[in-house]
């Protein structure tokens, strides 16, 4: 099955006036209530300098932090794996559920999981699967992908949702939202019960404690790292921090990029199986580091500053080309400015080259970012891979007719008279062009271009002709 | 097996980073092994705190947690918070269950409050997990937390700045208590309050006591009642976990 392009999708979503007016929705309130937030920080807003610091100096550091998250997890009673890539990650998932007999996962949102194809795996080997944030348990019913980090089904209205309920949960069809809210509570809270396993992701682990954090506003991921007897998190192995000083500061910035909110309702910090049935949790506790792409971004300077994401979701709310198309056309589960970066580094620059190219560079996403990363810059620095061609992230060139023609305007640039003959002809040429208000409207090998644009026309006199005439 | 698996994973990054040692040194700079003068200074300044500082760090916590819809109330003795208990449980629907019911932590705090006594006549049953029996019995417990209307913790502390719960985890006090009915009620002293997450994490990690005992394996910060934006971004509570959250604060 051919998936659609970025384009198709992209303008399916502009001529879908209940999406846009979700975005908006969305945008208008995060996007607004985050850049509040940051103004009202008691540091102020510079704190996202200093986080910007303290993730740099984590991302230089992750191997010795990541060694020593593994020892205190291990010193907790925890089991520690790590996984080069998807399949590892997936298998040994797969290990653990097997080894406990496990029939039924719940899940908590996470995006890694996405990235890896998790579900997929764990449904053929016969797990049941259930996605309990609300959103994520949405599109799962309505078979689709999420198209918002924090806010997975903010596609979808109400109506739908109703439709989608009606038909899977049984329920009468209804637009009240704390009725369809409801619905959902009671068919996941029997999951809850039921449930042999939880798995969910990560948002910063404490190497100094040996925990790993998670937090939400639904009380899902709670009920999913303390009901189930076997519970596994799985994590990227950007989301760590050194210890409890910074995740103080890193929490409060997360908390306001991804929701506005000066701390999430619920954040649980889990370390270990509990220590008996009393004080109850899960009777183990395993955790799943994955590199998966990873450390390659880390390998490379210009594009180690990726890593220091958080995933809050932030740089969503505000991005003006996402809040026109919406998630699905990033072909991932990291849409908006992060995805249109952290996507083709993790695969392939060439193959995802519409991601970067359809942002605008206003750098929005940068004044959004709780963390300050130059997501333009990045962004910038993947448009020139792709025009010039990369070795050391196989990037070949994307236009090589595009190529060809810059670098012969460099030299005809270089060359006065070159330039003033090939102007010359080019008056002589544009004569023949289809016109609109004294304006060229087509421009021949350049229909896309032109196609929403008119080009000037070239003035009859150089402008040093008519400098040294005056 | 693993161990092999960690090594060459490990060394990938340490590759990746043009790092040529596992120098432990570097540890030193990210993680900090004693307290600095500030943090010294905050954690004097919140032992220090006069019955006058802490009344208004509870009013603070009380007018924040209007907005989050946490009902944060002052009162004077333990009787009078159960007191408040009852009119909740008679006021409200059960949800889970035909039979209203309460669970409750394992505390010396919550066996002040006399619950199973106050509720009696209201044929209401209070259960309470002991703190040394067999796991059948444990079992029974959760089951009772499953179907229960009302689950009554204490906490470490309670955050002003955020209307903020914070607890770890300890035997008899299980954390599902705060999450599975469908009302939580938190009960603490009025000197377990702080400001906000600073000094939490300055108590956390540079108090005695808490340094000792570490962060638990589970560590909760409970803000308001569970709650869920997922359709159409409109703010619903009663997602997964409790749709009501109550903090009374003893002043006496």
């Amino acid at each position: 099955m051919k998936q659609s392009s970025y384009k198709e999708i992209a303008a399916d979503a502009i001529c879908n006036p209940v999406l846009r007016k979700a975005l908006f929705g969305l945008q208008n309130r995060f996007g607004k209530g985050t850049a509040k937030g940051y103004l009202e920080l008691p540091e102020g807003p510079e704190l996202r300098l200093l986080a910007h610091d303290i993730r740099r100096q984590t991302i230089e550091n992750l191997d010795v932090l990541l060694e020593t998250l593994a020892t205190n997890v291990r010193k907790n009673g925890g089991h520690v794996h790590f996984a080069v890539d998807a399949k590892t990650a997936v298998q040994h998932c797969l290990d653990i559920a097997a080894k406990h007999g496990v029939r039924m996962a719940v899940k908590g949102k996470s995006m890694l999981t996405e990235e890896i194809g998790l579900n997929s795996a764990l449904e053929d080997a016969g797990v049941e699967v259930v996605e309990t944030d609300l959103g994520e348990y949405i599109i799962q019913l309505a078979g689709e992908s999420p198209s918002h980090i924090i806010a997975p089904a903010i596609h979808k209205t109400r109506q739908e949702i109703s439709a989608l309920f009606s038909d899977k949960l049984g329920i009468p069809q209804t637009e009240d939202i704390p009725t369809l809210t409801l619905a959902a509570r009671k068919a996941l809270r029997k999951k809850f019960l039921q449930a042999d396993m939880g798995i969910s992701g990560c948002n910063l682990a404490c190497a100094e404690t040996g925990h790993v954090t998670t937090v939400s506003n639904e009380g899902n991921i709670r009920m999913t790292t303390t009901l189930p007897k076997v519970y596994v998190a799985i994590m990227g192995i950007e989301r760590i921090v050194a210890d409890l000083r910074d995740h103080e500061i890193l929490f409060r910035l997360l908390s306001l990029g991804a929701a506005a909110q000066k701390i999430g309702g619920y954040v649980s910090y889990l370390g270990g199986p509990g220590e008996d049935e009393l004080s109850a949790g899960p009777s183990e506790f395993h955790l799943i580091i994955v590199d998966n792409g990873r450390s390659r971004i880390l390998a490379d300077p210009e594009f180690r500053e990726m890593l220091y994401c958080l995933r809050c979701g932030g740089c969503l709310n505000i991005c003006p080309v996402y809040g026109e198309i919406g998630g699905h056309a990033y072909a991932s589960a990291y849409s908006g400015p992060v995805g249109a970066v952290v996507t083709p580094l993790l695969r392939g620059i060439n193959r995802y080259a519409d991601l970067c190219q359809g942002e605008t560079l206003c750098g929005a996403c940068m004044d959004a970012c709780p963390v300050n990363i130059d997501l333009p810059r990045m962004l910038l620095l993947l448009r020139n891979k792709l025009a010039e061609g990369d070795s050391q992230w196989d990037v070949h060139v994307k236009n090589p007719m595009e190529q060809i023609l810059f670098n012969t305007w460099s030299r005809v640039v270089q060359h006065p008279m070159l330039y003033d003959w090939a102007f010359r002809l080019a008056r002589l040429g544009q004569k023949l062009l289809p016109k609109h208000d004294q304006m060229i409207s087509r421009l021949p090998f350049a229909g896309g271009w032109t196609r929403s644009r008119d080009l000037k026309k070239i003035a009859d006199q150089r402008f040093v002709h008519r400098f040294k005439t005056k | 097996m693993t161990e092999t698996e960690q090594t060459a994973f490990i060394q990938k990054i340490r590759t990746a980073l043009k790092q040529t040692d596992s120098d432990d040194t570097r540890l030193d700079g990210l993680i900090q092994s004693s307290p600095q003068e500030a943090d010294r200074a905050l954690l004097s300044q919140i032992q220090g705190r006069d019955r006058k500082a802490r009344l208004d760090l509870l009013e603070r916590m009380a007018h924040i947690g209007q907005s989050l819809n946490v009902a944060v109330t002052a009162s004077q003795t333990a009787a009078s918070v159960s007191d408040s208990i009852r009119e909740i449980v008679t006021s409200r629907d059960a949800e889970w269950g035909d039979q209203k019911s309460v669970v409750a932590w394992n505390h010396p705090f919550i066996h002040s409050l006399e619950l199973a006594d106050r509720l009696e006549p209201f044929k209401i049953p209070v259960y309470t997990p002991q703190t040394a029996t067999d796991s059948s019995e444990a079992r029974l417990f959760r089951s009772r937390a499953e179907t229960a209307m009302i689950g009554i913790t204490s906490a470490d502390f309670g955050l002003a700045e955020t209307a903020t719960l914070t607890m770890k985890t300890r035997k008899g006090q299980p954390l599902y208590v705060s999450l599975l009915p469908s009302i939580h009620i938190g009960v603490i002293r009025l000197d377990q309050i702080l400001s906000n997450l600073k000094e939490l994490y300055t108590t956390l990690k540079w108090d005695p006591h808490q340094q000792a005992e570490g962060i638990t394996n589970t560590m909760t910060f409970i803000t308001g009642p569970s709650k869920t934006a997922d359709i159409e971004a409109t703010m619903v509570q009663g997602a997964h976990g409790p749709r009501e959250v109550h903090i009374f604060v003893i002043t006496g």
